[in-house]
């Protein structure tokens, strides 16, 4: 099998690769796996007052598409609002990168590692509220 | 194993025809554990599996069917293929239950569940002290270095202690399920309890593997 060219481009540049501290409250957190390869994935954004995703960084350990898949991801995600970065969807990716069916999986993967950072930040973001409001 | 013989119609439940003596495909529906001729339990006597396995070959082997019609010929050859996919599956421990997971519940994809979150995170944390370790070897810190595999040293050794505990617990619920009874109050239950217990276990394992061996190539 071989890999497309966007998919080498990505996996070869690798687009916001790293990490933000997790405990930042304007950071969102997903780490999802895949059991069948044990492919790991992290994906973390950072919201700013606007609700408006402004970097996001990513590191993952598996295959050059699972690589691209979250690459892409964190280009994507950027500057979408989080209603916005919720409508991604795997299926986007794959065309985009042009992903072969046996690797569906890894984009599937992205899109659970976007929702899983949405859903973390937006649970700190209540949680915040909600001491907000036992403070005042 | 179809019940009529496709060439003379004659009722047959043998691997060839009781009246034409017509080789006689190996249903789809017939699963590799039957295809075999074997029970759907886990633990296996492998020499013995490997036995049954060589004579059903000889059996069916194509080269036998060299001078038969091109309808025996091309059921020899399916035969033959199936079995020999029976038996690299069934041979392999791990591919036996993650078949048996897919004949009793469906599609294979459906097999695994989702993955602990801590050992996600444990796993990820792993990996980005590998990374570590290979960019202080490029750049030969050799303090750093020590410090980081004087970290990866016990936790190998707890990683391998799991991956045991695994292990264990694979041998437990193999035996409980070859235990299983015919019939009888919750065995549906019991049967589910086991299936998904597999599930949850094959679902960390590869995380475990991979982890553990990429820590022993820098070790």
């Amino acid at each position: 099998m071989s890999y497309s060219e966007k998919v080498i481009d990505h996996y070869s540049n690798p687009r916001n690769i790293g990490s933000f501290d997790k405990n930042d409250s304007k950071v969102g957190t997903g780490i999802v796996g895949a059991p069948e390869c044990g492919d790991v994935m992290k994906l973390q954004i950072k919201v700013n007052d606007e609700g408006v995703i402004e970097e996001a960084r990513f590191k993952t350990f598996g295959c050059g598409s699972a690589i691209a898949s979250s690459s892409l991801a964190t280009e994507w995600v950027k500057g979408k609002t989080i209603e916005e970065a919720l409508k991604i969807k795997n299926t986007d990716i794959v065309t985009e990168l042009n992903l072969p069916p046996v690797k569906i999986h890894c984009s599937v993967l992205a899109e659970d590692a976007i929702k899983a950072a949405l859903a973390d930040y937006k649970k700190k973001a209540e949680d915040k509220a909600g001491a907000g409001a036992r403070a005042s | 194993m179809d019940s009529k013989c496709w060439s003379c119609q004659e009722e047959t439940e043998n691997s060839f025809c009781v009246k034409c003596g017509k080789i006689q495909p190996l249903s789809p529906a017939e699963d590799y554990f039957a295809a075999l001729g074997l029970e759907r339990k886990l633990n296996l006597n492998l020499p013995q599996v490997e036995k049954k396995f060589h004579a059903l070959s000889r059996k069916f082997h194509p080269d036998f069917f060299q001078g038969k019609s091109k309808e025996e010929q091309a059921i020899s050859l399916e035969n033959a293929s199936i079995l020999n996919k029976a038996y690299r599956t069934l041979k392999d421990p791990v591919s036996r239950i993650e078949y048996l997971l897919q004949v009793e519940q469906g599609s294979k994809e459906a097999i695994l569940c989702q993955v602990p979150f801590d050992l996600l995170e444990e796993v990820m944390e792993l990996h980005t002290r590998l990374e570590e370790v290979h960019s202080l070897k490029e750049g030969g810190n050799s303090q750093e270095l020590k410090k980081v595999k004087d970290y990866l040293q016990p936790e190998l050794a707890r990683l391998e202690a799991s991956y045991q505990a695994l292990k264990n617990q694979i041998q437990r619920l193999s035996d409980e399920w070859d235990g299983l009874k015919k019939e009888g109050e919750g065995r549906e239950a019991k049967k589910l309890k086991i299936l998904t217990d597999f599930r949850q276990i094959l679902s960390q394992r590869t995380y475990l593997i991979n982890v553990i061996e990429d820590i022993r190539k820098v070790l």
